[in-house]
């Protein structure tokens, strides 16, 4: 492993990075636009 | 399953089986996820490639994942286009930073596997480039949406340009056969992959997919809450 690893951990580690952010900023995206939303509904 | 576009197609519907199917798919992919990762990283040296071979378990999932996302974003574009459904242009808009996410993604696993067998961080190989091209068309149908105050006029000129951009669809598939390209051709479906190795690639695969569909049903749902919380701004704006 010690002769790759520094192509083969930058690999694993870049794409947690890049999925967990999709996961995060999907969810956060949803939430804010849900809560915009309930807020204005209930306005008469 | 011809029934499902149209069941989809009614928003209250398609929110109430989102709100199910998203954390399902999010769960399927945590499993596939695991499983492949255990099983890639328990996966032998290979003859040649040596311990690289584990880039390959991140790299083939990724560059599929950017050319079935585009795939979504065309056919949701097509629906938009012609049938002008909400939904359909919300799915498209939806797919877009995911199909961007992945194709990153492929690109730079691609490179960090490329150094250490190619001798190159980068090549202008035929596969290599049409996948930075689709990386372009991503990123242009994204500020080519957001570059209009009029919702839809862009979504209609995205959609146009996500239909033009498919092109590129079967460029990126026949490349390592149409020219003599330094990337491999097809190894996964054609059965040259040892088992040991076509596991963990083919459970990563099925967890990147999960993914994409728990992701894409969140933004998608995201994208409906947006257009009713502008709508409901507009109405209380003219009252």
């Amino acid at each position: 492993m010690k002769d790759y690893a520094a192509y083969i951990w930058p690999a694993y580690i870049l794409s947690a990075l890049v999925l967990g952010g999709l996961v995060v900023a999907s969810i956060l995206y949803a939430r804010r636009w849900r809560r915009r939303a309930e807020e204005l509904s209930r306005k008469p | 399953m011809s029934w499902a576009p149209a069941f989809l197609a009614n928003p209250e519907r398609f929110m109430a089986f989102s709100r199910w199917a998203a954390p399902m798919f999010g769960a399927i992919a945590v499993v596939c996820a695991i499983a492949g990762l255990w099983l890639g990283f328990h996966a032998p040296p290979d003859y040649q490639q040596g311990l690289t071979v584990r880039i390959l378990f991140l790299h083939i999932p990724a560059a599929w994942m950017a050319e079935f996302v585009y795939a979504c974003l065309a056919v949701a574009s097509f629906l938009a286009l012609v049938f002008r459904h909400m939904l359909a242009d919300a799915a498209a808009q939806a797919a877009a930073p995911l199909g961007a996410g992945f194709t990153v993604l492929a690109l730079v696993t691609g490179s960090l596997w490329g150094r250490p067998m190619w001798g190159a961080w980068w090549v202008w190989d035929a596969r290599v480039t049409s996948v930075l091209v689709l990386l372009l068309i991503y990123i242009a149908y994204m500020a080519l949406r957001a570059s209009m105050d009029d919702e839809t006029k862009a979504a209609r000129a995205a959609a146009i340009l996500a239909l033009v951009g498919a092109i590129n669809l079967p460029i990126i598939h026949y490349s390592v056969e149409w020219w003599n390209t330094l990337h491999q051709g097809a190894s996964v479906m054609t059965g040259k992959l040892a088992a040991v190795y076509l596991w963990p690639v083919l459970l990563l695969v099925l967890a990147y997919m999960s993914l994409f569909g728990s992701l894409w049903l969140v933004r998608i749902r995201g994208e409906v809450w947006r257009r009713r919380a502008e709508a409901a701004a507009l109405r209380a704006a003219r009252s």
